[in-house]
């Protein structure tokens, strides 16, 4: 599904150069679930904002569905983004002045979906993440966890084929990381592709894969042994 | 979509509640302004456009030709109107009335009251005028002697719900018949009328009407097809003035034309001489100005908050591009929001201008009629619709362009507003509001000094305790000088002076052969006089500087009198010794003087005028003719006493005369009632832009404080003292402020001195409440830098540094 070949991203700024990624070379399978971890400023975020079509890079080829995303105009990654890319972050992002649900609910209005089909869909998703009986809370009346359980209903609403994880749980407690990760590795095991930032190798376990980065380069990837648990 | 749109729009409003109501009240109040200034104006220049026919009808100016000056008047003579129809063919109807200068007592079965606005007119009058009768006939109602018809309001107040028509009305001297009803005219009437007299049959001969053509008595008003018979008029006049008036010209040695003005051109152009108040063009625009300014101060608060609020919403902006909003998307959601706050703003504008009109008295304290009334002004509600849909629009376009260009990686970064660069055109923004602040502030403050300084000057008579009694009806002006005897014998009565006309209020202009100093016989000039009986001077407390008093032997029914003149006549006329030079005036058709007077004081000069104009020669006449108005001086202590006294004896003269009385002092200050009511408005104005241009600084302090919440935080910590804080935010506002104030000084400066133009007598402007005003201003744009800075570093020291 994704195939990242001697990608580099240099970032300018105040006359320095920064290579916060370099010639990186990643794969990433359809149905797969990848954890990235690293040392602090080594480029993960960076990594998954260009996964996620938010950012561009400067050399090397990156490949999302058999599409050469070096092709695509703003138009059609936006396009491509919002039908095919669910997002969590750390600290939840979640619009102050909207209702869960109105949260939730939000990426199925730029797809253009009627009325009638969002408050269904938006009922099924509240249903899924356990956030039915707070839907019309607003995000300040909530618990972080549950902030992120109303920010993965959002990333899910579209029914993405792939979900970005930054830190998902980085300002959680465990117990409620542990509930968002469960959330995350249902939705793995239902085909959807996954790909997260943490700094827990706990949280990692629950992935496939870990692939390790540090100072742009990626320096080792190795299979999660399940065995373990 | 559009609902939820509309939901969430609301629903961002609601959880910003004090920016909302901070944003919306100061657009609201902007508009209501601008609202009321447009009802004023649309009223002001639609004068007398309420008539079907006004481009046909004409009023027809006098001018006289004397000495090689030109006099205008609004008026003419009483038998022009009858002369000018028969004489051209193309006049279509003429008519002509006067207006009563007092009000008239009237009485029905059941109510009684005083009526101002009256009018006697001959029969024609609704056939140039043309009213809508509820009751009775137009044509015919005013054909019978001692008719009158009257307003719908007029009718209500004497007849209430019942049929007016054909109902008998008293004054104290006669019976009138109701013969018709009209619907009320609009307040914006030139010649504005409750009621309407018919005007009492004379038997005219052709010499009286003659001599009726050079006396300016009425106003005569002509209905002719279009303009272009109005011209021939005009143009043609010659001829009328050569079978009509030639006759006469030789004796009184002047010429006459006409000059016909359209009805509708009166309101600003009025006449210096017989007319009634006009209004004032200068005014006007000066009001449209400031109206318009206050709402583009308005204007530019909504905006500037709108932006500021707008550009801490990057994050949720960049959240939405990520989720997959276009930049369309984020611009019509940027468009709606601000659109329907304009628009609730707009709501809440009609709100005011209904609570402003109807439940505070502001229409009475600019005596206006300031309705809204969307049924006969359509303009009032579209024309504000599409203004603030506009507002909406252009505050919202800020920041929709500039939301809808950021990148959905700011979502994650710790942008929370943009950065310094967008500060200068909103502090430039608020530069002019402090400037307009300050110029209207010190304006509203010279125009209220000179209110105060004509309340207070030394007119060269004394008005105090000075009771005017003016007798309205021909029972009580015969009477006059056996109740002016009869007053005088009361204790609390110290003087009583007779005379044709309020002194102070103006004075008559007449045409003189006055004795020249080197005895080369008489000089014809035209001179302002008063005709006054022997104790005026005493009751005025006028100094007298040469020669003698009037006499009471000087009282006689005679064609020879006695003249005490002013200063400045003894001045125009050069006289080395004024006391015995004679004068002479009232020509009869001949040309012969009907009165003969000889000087025997000379007088201070005294405001004869209202202070509007300068103090020119002026003739005292001891004279009874027309006398209707008694200035009697009472005691200062006993003033209440002594009006029960002078009520008394007025009773027990004129038993069925209503006793009618005021203060000099009040009436006086009748005369600049345009100008109070200009000081009220500017007053109203001053409050408003105060507060919005406090808005708006509040607004750009929180803005720059915003930006440097985290800088304040951390010098906090670090120990800062909270006066260096203040100081630090200050000093980035502090030459917006100057900057501001510099323009304003001049520029107040330069329209006060304008207004004060107005007065020939008037104070001066003064350098320490100029410089007072901007001190103060700078004080209060120190405070609000205080209150906001100080709040900042009391509530948030850790958090602000933390993650902002
Ligand atoms: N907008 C930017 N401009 C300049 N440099 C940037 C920018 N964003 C990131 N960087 C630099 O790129 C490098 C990688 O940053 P990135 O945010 O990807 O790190 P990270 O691995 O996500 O770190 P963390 O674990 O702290 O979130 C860092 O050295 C950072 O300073
Ligand atoms: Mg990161």
């Amino acid at each position: 599904m994704i195939k990242l070949h001697n990608l580099t991203k240099i970032y300018q700024a105040q006359g320095v150069e920064t290579r916060a990624l370099s010639e990186v070379d990643l794969t990433v399978k359809k149905g797969e679930f990848v954890s990235i971890m690293g040392p602090s400023g080594c480029g993960k975020t960076t990594l998954l904002n260009i996964i996620g079509l938010l950012d561009s890079y400067n050399e090397g080829l990156f490949v999302f569905n058999d599409t050469n995303v070096s092709d695509l105009s703003e138009r059609q990654k936006l396009k491509l983004r919002k039908e095919k890319i669910g997002f969590v972050f750390q600290n939840f992002n979640l619009i102050d002045d909207l209702t869960v649900s109105e949260n939730i609910e939000l990426p199925l209005h730029y797809l253009g979906y009627a009325a009638q089909d969002r408050r269904q869909r938006v009922l099924e998703v509240l249903e899924m993440v356990g956030m039915g009986h707070r839907r019309d809370f607003f995000p300040y009346q909530l618990s972080g966890g549950q902030q992120q359980k109303v920010a993965v209903g959002r990333a899910i609403i579209a029914k993405p084929s792939l979900i970005l994880a930054d830190e998902p749980t980085g300002n959680l407690d465990s117990t409620q990381g542990n509930e968002i990760m469960e959330m995350l590795s249902r939705l793995n095991d239902q085909g959807t592709t996954l790909i997260m930032v943490t700094h827990s190798s706990h949280d990692a376990s629950y992935s496939q894969r870990i692939v390790r980065i540090m100072d742009g380069q990626v320096v080792s990837e190795k299979k999660v042994l399940h065995a373990q648990f | 979509m559009p609902s939820s749109k509309f939901r969430f729009a609301l629903r961002s409003l609601y959880r910003q509640k004090l920016y909302t109501l901070l944003n919306l009240g100061g657009l609201a109040i902007g508009l209501a302004v601008a609202i009321t200034v447009s009802i004023y104006l649309n009223a002001e220049f639609n004068f007398d456009k309420h008539w079907p026919n006004y481009e046909n009808i004409y009023r027809v100016n006098s001018s006289f030709y004397l000495n090689g000056t030109e006099e205008e008047y609004g008026g003419s003579g009483s038998g022009l109107a009858s002369l000018m129809k028969e004489f051209y063919p193309e006049i279509e109807e003429a008519t002509h009335f006067f207006s009563f200068e007092n009000s008239v007592y009237f009485h029905s079965d059941s109510v009684k009251g005083y009526e101002n606005e009256l009018l006697v007119a001959d029969a024609n009058f609704f056939k140039v005028f043309n009213c809508h009768f509820l009751e009775g006939e137009a044509d015919s109602s005013l054909t019978a002697e001692r008719s009158i018809v009257i307003s719908q309001s007029f009718a209500r107040k004497y007849f209430g719900s019942k049929p007016a028509l054909g109902q008998t009305l008293n004054t104290s001297n006669f019976e009138y018949q109701v013969r018709g009803v009209f619907e009320d005219i609009p307040d914006n009437t030139h010649h504005n009328f409750n009621a309407v007299i018919s005007e009492p049959r004379v038997a005219s001969d052709t010499l009286s009407l003659a001599v009726s053509l050079w006396q300016v008595s009425h106003y005569t008003f002509l209905k002719v097809p279009s303009a272009l018979e109005a011209q021939n008029v005009e143009a043609n006049f010659d001829q009328f003035f050569n079978r009509y008036m030639a006759g006469m010209a030789d004796a009184v040695q002047a010429e006459y034309r006409v000059k016909l003005q359209q009805i509708s051109d009166i309101h600003f152009n009025t006449n210096p001489g017989f007319d009634a108040i006009g209004g004032s063009l200068i005014y006007v625009y000066g009001f449209a100005g400031i109206g318009l300014l206050v709402l583009v101060l308005a204007i530019i608060n909504y905006v500037n908050m709108a932006t500021a609020r707008s550009l801490r919403r990057i994050r949720e902006a960049a959240m939405r591009k990520v989720l997959g909003a276009s930049e369309g998307d984020i611009q019509l959601m940027i468009l709606v929001e601000s659109t329907i706050l304009s628009l609730l703003a707009l709501l809440l504008a009609f709100a005011l201008v209904e609570i402003g009109t109807k439940v505070l008295p502001l229409t009475n304290a600019i005596d206006k009629d300031l309705q809204l009334n969307f049924k006969r002004d359509a303009y009032l509600w579209w024309l504000p619709l599409v203004l603030s849909i506009f507002v909406g629009i252009i505050s919202g376009l800020y920041p929709a362009l500039s939301l809808s260009k950021v990148s959905p990686l700011d979502a994650f970064s710790n942008k929370k507003g943009l950065q310094r660069q967008n500060n200068i055109p909103r502090k430039l923004l608020v530069g002019f509001q402090v400037a307009v602040s300050v110029t209207v502030v010190i304006t509203a403050f010279f125009m209220y000094q000179q209110m105060d300084f004509i309340k207070n000057r030394n007119l060269g008579f004394n008005p105090n305790d000075v009771i005017l009694i003016t007798a309205q009806d021909t029972n009580s002006v015969m009477h006059l000088q056996e109740i002016r005897a009869n007053i005088a014998q009361s204790d609390y009565v110290e003087s009583v002076a007779m005379g044709a006309s309020v002194t102070g209020r103006g004075a008559y202009r007449g045409i003189f052969e006055a004795e020249t100093e080197a005895n080369k016989g008489f000089q014809r000039h035209s001179l302002d006089f008063l005709r006054v009986s022997r104790d005026y001077l005493k009751t005025m407390q006028i100094d007298l500087l040469q020669g003698r008093s009037f006499l009471t032997e000087d009282e006689q029914d005679s064609s020879f009198s006695y003249a005490i003149v002013n200063q400045s006549l003894v001045e125009f006329m050069g006289w080395e010794q004024p006391i015995g030079k004679k004068l002479n005036t009232s020509f009869n058709e001949r040309g012969e003087a009907m009165l003969k007077a000889v000087v025997v004081g000379v007088a201070e000069d005294f405001n004869a005028h209202s202070l509007h104009t300068k103090v020119g020669p002026l003739v005292l006449l001891l004279s009874k003719e027309r006398s209707r108005v008694l200035h009697v001086k009472v005691d200062p202590n006993n003033i209440y006493v002594a009006l029960d006294d002078l009520e008394r004896r007025w009773t027990s003269m004129v038993p069925n005369a209503p006793f009618q009385f005021s203060f000099l002092s009040r009436d006086l200050l009748e005369l600049y009632t345009e100008e109070m009511r200009q000081s009220r408005l500017i007053l109203y104005l001053t409050i408003i832009a105060i507060f919005i241009s406090i808005l708006g600084f509040v607004g750009l302090a929180s803005f720059t404080t915003g930006l440097r919440t985290r800088e304040i935080g951390i010098r906090r910590l670090l120990g800062a003292g909270r006066l260096q804080m203040v100081n630090i935010v200050f000093k980035e506002l502090l030459w917006v402020m100057l900057i501001g104030v510099l323009i304003a000084v001049p520029l107040a400066i330069h329209i006060t001195q304008l207004w004060l133009a107005n007065f020939a007598f008037h104070t001066e402007i003064k350098a320490p409440i100029i410089v007072g005003t901007a001190v103060i201003t700078l004080l209060i744009g120190y405070g609000i830098v205080a209150l906001h800075s100080l709040a900042i570093a009391k509530n948030n020291s850790v958090d602000s540094w933390r993650d902002a």
